[in-house]
């Protein structure tokens, strides 16, 4: 397995894990559609988004020691392309997640209901672009 | 699987010289041992200037390592 594809492994792993572990610890259903500001949620926030780029870090950091040749290497036509190919597949599902947010505003849901709509979306929208990398580099790409 | 119409014969080429891996091959080609991995497999076909040079890294024609097969063609 390339450094790329353990890369997108531990991305797609985290981005699950996180934003799994943060909706589970809030005090309130996260997907209400009109959340009061909560400051416990917003801290819950930031200590997810540290301790991610944290574990990410150090993940890629013991990847690299272990294979150091693989880690330093360019990345070469195929893995260029199936990070173009993912990455497309990750801003159509961000675009229509983000475009949809329109609907909720018109199903009740206010400032903060409508920016934690956007962050699911964006997370969703990693989430399948990794999920992409990883299939591309199991299943193989085409042009 | 994406498998394509484009079958290779890398993995004879290298057991006619001496069992090169894929590895000395990839870094002969400029690639990673992972991408030849997939171009041997049918999982990925190459570009035409990774293909020339796989066919130069093995001293052969582009033909001697690729051939395409028109009938399976959509």
């Amino acid at each position: 397995m390339s450094f790329r594809e353990k890369s997108a492994w531990i991305m797609l792993i985290m981005i699950v894990l996180m934003t799994s572990l943060w909706t589970a610890h809030m005090p309130w259903r996260p997907l209400t559609l009109a959340p009061d500001p909560n400051p416990i949620v917003f801290h819950g926030l930031i200590l997810a988004t540290v301790g991610f780029v944290v574990i990410v870090v150090v993940a890629h950091i013991v990847i690299a020691v272990l294979a150091p040749r693989d880690a330093n290497a360019r990345a070469d036509e195929r893995e260029r392309l199936i990070g173009l190919k993912a990455t497309r597949i990750g801003a159509y599902v961000y675009a229509a997640l983000s475009l949809s947010s329109i609907f909720i505003i018109h199903l009740g849901a206010n400032e903060i209901g409508l920016a934690y709509f956007l962050l699911y979306s964006f997370a969703i929208a990693e989430a399948v672009n990794y999920a992409a990398r990883v299939v591309y580099y199991r299943r193989g790409v085409g042009a | 699987m994406s498998q394509t119409t484009i079958t290779n014969s890398i993995r004879r080429l290298r057991f006619e010289r001496n069992e090169m891996t894929q590895q000395d091959l990839a870094e002969r080609v400029g690639v990673t041992r992972q991408t030849i991995n997939a171009i041997e497999l049918g999982k990925y076909s190459p570009s035409l200037e990774v293909a020339f040079r796989i066919a130069v890294a093995f001293g052969v024609r582009l033909e001697d390592v690729f051939s395409y097969d028109a009938g399976n063609a959509r």
